[in-house]
């Protein structure tokens, strides 16, 4: 581009500030609005510490591509806690810590490789992890901006531990990870059926970048989200199974998977979000048969037609009806009408009781270019490059 | 004292309730339960803690108790935003609603 940088409305801080900022201000000025920046588009509202906002400032002077930080919350729910280990850092010999480097790095290149995609923003966001978070806290989550682990029953004697540390499972990091790539993308609602849809994009592509480390086709991948989180002293695989949803644990204490997989099984609940992590079975059991259908590596083709799906068609009150049609639209367009791949995913949909509809097809956009966005347009701005 | 404590969500979505009446547990537990309601500063707390940003798969808590001759509190929590002093009993009535 021969023109000057163009600067997207959405921007904060007003562009000409920064524009003027970037071409006569001094260093010291420079590296304010490339914190201004960083505060803006990625925690926004937020007040930050001022080590994590040393990293992500650093992060931002990178540019984009790999950029991983851990932080440790030392048993406490302060986030992001102390940073452990930085991008290009050797390994801790704090598991939990080297885990969650380890996968943000694998999921990371598993969106890179298969799909081109860079990081969860597409955009070289840096990926932020806090390990060590609570106390007996059987859980991970994605608070808006970063990827928080515990360490499952870690303060309970061995013999009543229910749970390993939540980094264990590769899928897991990923599952989080991906609730940033909604956040970003489809922006699906965390209710009912979108909610559910959120959930089951999170399992997909969840299971997916295990397959994808491992080289798995889809007939030897076992299709379980959280193997091997389980202590031996809970009778279950994991904690659920896109294979077979409701199969993955059936345990005294934790009772049984509750996971539909069909619509005449959807349970409409008041707890969870309306069920978010309950009805996500049948999104996913349907991504599975499609996959299953086709054979094969399962990113490849049903894992392309779902990322298409959620990068440029879902939206935030998509339901499963409306999944089913545009993940079958995508189909066509990435595949041809009436290719093995559209009716891959027509089975897949059937097999859990919706059918596709065209009849309400709204008109298909041509996939357009990736915009740049406003972070990265001022990143180079400040950084002296055109774009 | 009745206690009343529900966790839903989280990454598992998996909802877990007690109730419980102090009376019934061995002195030391109810005593133990007692000195982690005060450490918490439990009934000052107002009745909503809920983080400030939309996030994916936290847990969700609700605890309510009931003092003998006083009036109930309930509060409603998420993991990141309630106090510290929380913690320990929230891992507490975790285990009492596990049956542990
Ligand atoms: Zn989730």
């Amino acid at each position: 581009m021969h023109t000057g940088p163009h600067l997207p409305i959405q921007c904060i801080v007003p562009p000409h500030m920064l524009q003027n900022i970037a071409q006569n201000g001094t260093d010291e000025q420079r590296a304010w609005a490339l914190g201004t920046l960083t505060q803006s588009e990625q925690f926004r509202g937020q007040r930050l510490a001022t080590q994590q906002f040393a990293v992500m400032g650093l992060s931002m002077v990178t540019g984009g591509g790999l950029n991983r930080s851990v932080f440790n919350a030392r048993y406490t729910t302060e986030l992001p806690g102390s940073l452990a280990r930085g991008e290009g850092d050797p390994p801790t010999g704090d598991l939990a810590v080297d885990e969650a480097y380890d996968g943000a790095g694998t999921t990371y290149e598993f969106y890179r490789q298969a799909y081109g995609r860079d990081s969860i923003d597409g955009q070289g966001m840096a990926l932020l992890s806090t390990v060590h978070f609570g106390i007996g806290y059987d859980n991970a989550f994605w608070n808006g901006k970063q990827m928080v682990y515990g360490d499952g029953d870690e303060d309970l004697p061995e013999a009543m531990r229910l749970f390993n540390r939540f980094t264990a499972a590769v899928d897991i990091i990923a599952h989080e990870l991906t609730h940033g790539m909604t956040q970003y993308e489809s922006r699906l609602n965390y209710f009912e059926q979108p909610g559910a849809l959120n959930e089951s994009l999170s399992d997909v592509f969840g299971v997916l970048t295990k397959q994808y480390l491992l080289r798995q086709t889809a007939d030897q991948a076992d299709w379980i989200i959280g193997a091997g989180l389980f202590t031996a002293n809970v009778s279950g695989v994991g904690i659920r199974s896109l294979k077979a949803p409701g199969t993955a644990y059936d345990d005294p204490v934790l009772g049984k998977d509750p996971q539909p997989a069909h619509m005449n099984q959807y349970k409409n609940v008041s707890y969870d979000n309306g069920g978010v992590h309950i009805n996500s079975g049948i999104p996913n059991h349907a991504f599975y048969v499609t996959a299953r259908e086709l054979g094969g590596f399962a990113w490849e083709k049903a894992g392309y037609i779902w990322y298409i799906t959620q990068r440029d068609k879902l939206s935030a009150k998509s339901d499963f009806q409306a999944a089913a049609n545009l993940t079958y639209q995508v189909a066509a367009s990435l595949y041809g009408s009436g290719s093995l791949e559209q009716q891959a995913v027509r089975t897949g949909w059937q097999e859990v009781g919706i059918t596709v509809s065209t009849d309400t097809e709204p008109p298909t956009t041509p996939p357009t270019e990736e915009p740049v966005g406003c972070r990265q347009t001022l990143i180079n701005l400040l950084m002296g490059r055109r774009s | 004292m009745k206690i009343e404590f529900e966790r839903t969500g989280g990454f598992m979505g998996l909802r877990i309730f007690a109730e419980i009446d102090t009376a019934d547990l061995p002195p030391e537990e109810a005593e133990a339960i007692d000195k982690l309601l005060a450490e918490a500063n439990f009934f000052a707390l107002p009745e909503e803690l809920t983080a400030s940003t939309p996030g994916m798969d936290y847990f969700h808590y609700r605890l309510t108790v009931i003092p003998e001759d006083g009036k109930a509190h309930t509060v409603r929590f998420t993991d990141s935003a309630a106090p510290l002093e929380m913690l320990p009993l929230v891992r507490r009535l975790t285990r009492l609603a596990r049956g542990q």
